[in-house]
């Protein structure tokens, strides 16, 4: 019966529209583009798509019985229809150049479905390469966000309140250790020697733990103080979820520069609280149960503990909160976006493109299209995260 | 209970505290100089001489204690004095540490360094020391002796800084933590004045957030009213929808067997996985649109704020037309989110056997569900209301730049176009502040309202 239910509960249209997406936005340059996916000319095999550099030639084509295979919609992302500029809707009379040069209505093949941006570039195209960016940065950045939340929710829920104890003389080694490392981070440029002295400083670290780890020594290492590691990170939470996520990414991304990168990195970083807190209160449930007794008597202990035993069992509600952080991230990353604070403006996001839209309101369809496509995608995450929780009760 | 009081307090003491630093942080460690920003920006009064224009720099960069260290303790090499630490001019003191740092002999260092700033015409050296490096530097200036105009002083000062840094290289090595009693963290956060630099501050702890870079005035000011109208209208949306959200969710449970029940929640699920920013676009361009139905303003309200509170809160009461639009918009995910948890729990309490007793006893599934019901849930629904707070004062930035509101989210926009450090502090520390005082409020709240918690409690401790 189990197994059962663990065969079905995937078998939902929203993880179909997922996938869906996904396929989109990675073969993006293959669905939509308007150089030739496959070109045989004279005998020769070529693939001009690769290159975007270049401009497609009309002429090219004609010159001699060349073949070549199309993309399904005939435009790139950001390339303009000098034809069809300044907001062409998809009702709007298209235009297009026949072979003799003369301005006709376009043909059905070559419409613009969605309409056109003040440039003239393909909405459709747009969206297929914005949806791309978005999903890379979420992805990327919920796991990130994942990984760091696991690992404290971990750290604040196997240790407790109490029971993380630590020998006040390693501390105060891993003090002194710290303290060097700052000073050398901060103080002394040098690269070449900054690095002899870190390596040096941890090659000495290193042999005072083995020495303490000694027998004899074990009267000054017993003397243990205990880290209030629970309490830590409840504070450090409540801190990261009091603040609001737009506000705190909004004045960091002033501190780096507005860049994939630190936009990625920001989102992570004020992403991982509310899954935190569930690894954290699943773990002190699962704590005392009576198999994780018997993995510590025979003899698990650390990383291979919780990934191999614990992880396992919490599998289920860490997905749904991931696809909850998932859902949250795409959402903010559309919204600094169309703030103007997102990803650099020469990249399409699906955010920019609404906010190009919404100054210019007798472009509908700039509005509707991309904002129901980001819909639909949160909306089906949702779903999906919705049938994995109650398939799991 | 007084013990569970003191405990929260003393928790969200220690949690203000971390705001505090992330604050002090974050308007501390810029890329570049402040003080030079500043000056480049407000260039009102433009001063042609070099010499005026670094006693100009000198003024900003002391008016604004920059001189001081970061914080109560400092982590610096045994090389470096005080005395360094504090020099207003950044060049200088730039050149002054890295040649400390070379030779490991201040007294040195400073007499070569004051040599080589005085004299204008070595301004080159000095970039030199900025692009290459100390020990390039030195030894390029030793080995093309022909090509400087340097006196023969200045090369007996340098060879001698070279063997200094032969012999006392090892000094650098060695960290010193020191005590600061004068800081900037300090005068941030406690305010006070610095004798002779012009600076004073009442500290943010009596409302001081200091100048705003690029605007002149005062953060508080400036902040003030914007704030108060993001407060108002996340306050309002949370006092609106959460008696709404209760009955919407109590009707939803008791119609649900009835067919619009059972597809409202596919509908429900949907409109709030609509980005706010996208449905706010998408209202204005259907209901504030010419073109479309042209039934609401589009524009903002322009509020009063000469005349103190209340001539501002009757001008925005005033003008309460225009707020229809950014209320909805605000409001309507809180809204789905909370009246589905009332559903989903209404839902699961109606299965408990004291409910079964109720009916059996011949209370209406009206009285079961809105009374006896209601109350077993309100602990949780008022918590999660609560933790939607964040949210909706985040949401106000995007609500702001769509109907370009006069609300803290405009004023944090345009600081970040202008990277007006003080201000976005200022209002990540206010809107953190907020949040983490209604946090505790809640707690109290709660416990107070269910005698579940309370007694629990009561046994934990005694």
């Amino acid at each position: 019966m189990g197994e059962m239910n663990n065969r079905n509960k995937w078998n939902h249209w929203s993880l179909k529209v997922i996938v869906f997406y996904v396929f989109i936005s990675l073969l993006a340059p293959v669905i939509s583009n308007d150089l030739p996916l496959l070109r045989i000319y004279q005998g020769e095999w070529s693939f001009p798509f690769l290159n975007q550099e270049q401009e497609y030639n009309f002429s090219e084509k004609t010159i001699d019985g060349g073949f070549e295979i199309h993309a399904p919609f005939g435009y790139s992302s950001g390339k303009s229809d000098p034809l069809n500029m300044s907001f062409r809707g998809p009702f709007d009379h298209q235009l297009a150049q026949n072979k003799k040069g003369e301005l006709v209505e376009i043909p059905l093949m070559k419409r613009h479905w969605l309409g056109t941006n003040l440039l003239g570039s393909d909405l459709l195209a747009d969206i297929l390469y914005g949806t791309r960016v978005s999903l890379f940065i979420s992805v990327i950045a919920t796991l990130l966000a994942s990984v760091l939340a696991l690992f404290l929710g971990f750290l604040a829920g196997w240790f407790g309140p109490t029971s993380l104890k630590i020998s006040a003389v390693k501390m105060l080694l891993i003090f002194l250790l710290f303290i060097f490392w700052v000073h050398l981070l901060l103080n002394v440029e040098s690269s070449a020697e900054g690095w002899l002295g870190w390596g040096v400083s941890l090659f000495v670290f290193i042999f005072m733990m083995k020495i303490l780890a000694k027998r004899k020594m074990d009267v000054i290492a017993n003397v243990k103080i205990f880290i209030p590691i629970d309490a830590i990170f409840l504070r450090i939470s409540e801190l990261f979820s009091a603040i609001p996520r737009v506000i705190l990414v909004l004045a960091f991304i002033q501190l780096l520069s507005a860049s994939l990168l630190s936009i990625i990195l920001l989102l992570a970083l004020s992403a991982w609280v509310d899954l935190a807190r569930i690894v954290r209160a699943e773990l002190q449930s699962i704590k005392s149960m009576t198999y994780v007794d018997a993995a510590v008597m025979s003899g698990i202990h650390g990383a291979r503990l919780l990934l191999i035993q614990i992880l396992p069992n919490i599998w289920p509600t860490v997905l749904v909160f991931m696809l909850y952080t998932f859902a949250g991230n795409i959402a903010i990353e559309a919204g600094l976006s169309f703030l103007g604070f997102g990803v650099p403006a020469t990249v399409k996001t699906l955010g920019g493109l609404i906010s190009e839209g919404k100054n210019n309101f007798e472009a509908w369809w700039m509005i509707v299209f991309p904002g129901l496509w980001l819909s639909v995608l949160i909306y089906s995450m949702f779903c999906l995260s919705d049938r994995l929780r109650k398939t799991e009760n | 209970m007084m013990s569970r009081l003191i405990k929260r307090f003393l928790q969200t003491l220690v949690s203000l505290l971390l705001l505090v630093l992330f604050s002090f942080f974050l308007s501390r460690v810029l890329p570049g100089d402040p003080a030079k920003y500043i000056l480049t920006f407000n260039n009102s009064q433009v001063v042609s001489s070099a010499e005026g224009r670094a006693k100009c720099y000198e003024q900003q960069y002391r008016q604004m204690g920059l001189h001081l260290p970061f914080f109560y303790f400092s982590l610096e090499s045994i090389l470096l004095p005080d005395s360094f630490i504090h020099l207003p001019d950044n060049d200088f003191k730039f050149l002054l540490c890295s040649l400390s740092y070379y030779s490991g002999s201040p007294r040195l260092s400073y007499s070569l360094a004051k040599k080589i700033v005085a004299n204008k015409e070595n301004e080159f050296l000095v970039a030199s020391f900025q692009r290459v490096g100390v020990s390039r530097a030195v030894d390029d200036l030793l080995a093309n002796r022909d090509v400087t105009e340097i006196d023969e002083k200045f090369l007996i000062d340098l060879s001698q800084l070279k063997s200094d840094h032969e012999n006392q290289y090892w000094k650098r090595w060695i960290p010193s933590i020191r005590w600061n009693a004068e800081n900037q963290f300090h005068l941030w956060c406690f305010g006070g004045r610095l004798d002779g630099s012009g600076f004073v501050s009442k500290g943010i702890v009596r409302g001081d957030f200091g100048k705003s870079w690029t605007r002149g005035g005062d953060v508080f000011e400036m902040v003030k009213f914007p704030f108060l109208l993001t407060l108002f209208l996340s306050v309002f949306v949370l006092l609106v929808t959460f008696p709404l959200a209760l009955i919407t969710g109590g009707w939803l449970v008791f119609y649900q067997r009835k067919w619009y029940a059972k597809i409202q929640k596919p509908l429900f699920i949907f409109t709030y996985s609509i980005p706010t920013f996208w449905m706010g676009t998408a209202l204005l361009l259907f209901f504030a649109n010419p073109r479309m139905l042209d039934w609401l303003p589009s524009a903002s309200p322009v509020l009063e704020t000469k005349n103190g509170f209340g001539s501002w809160f009757l001008s925005l009461v005033s003008q309460a037309e225009y707020l229809i639009i950014p209320l909805f918009t605000l409001g309507y995910s809180t809204l789905i989110y909370l009246s589905q948890m009332v559903f989903e729990l209404l839902k699961d309490e109606l299965q408990k056997p004291y409910v079964l007793t109720l009916r059996a006893v011949g209370s209406s599934e009206r009285k079961i569900i809105f009374y006896y019901s209601m109350k077993n849930i309100l602990v949780p629904v008022i918590v999660s209301g609560m933790s939607v707070f964040p949210l909706l004062l985040g949401g106000s930035v995007i609500i702001d730049f769509l109907f370009t509101m006069p609300g803290m989210g405009s004023s944090m926009l345009q600081a970040c176009d202008q990277k007006d450090f003080p201000v976005i502090s200022g209002i990540l520390f206010v809107s953190g502040l907020v949040t983490m005082l209604s946090f505790a409020l809640t707690d109290l709240f709660t416990s107070q309202v269910n005698p579940l918690i309370r007694q629990s409690n009561f046994k934990k401790n005694g």
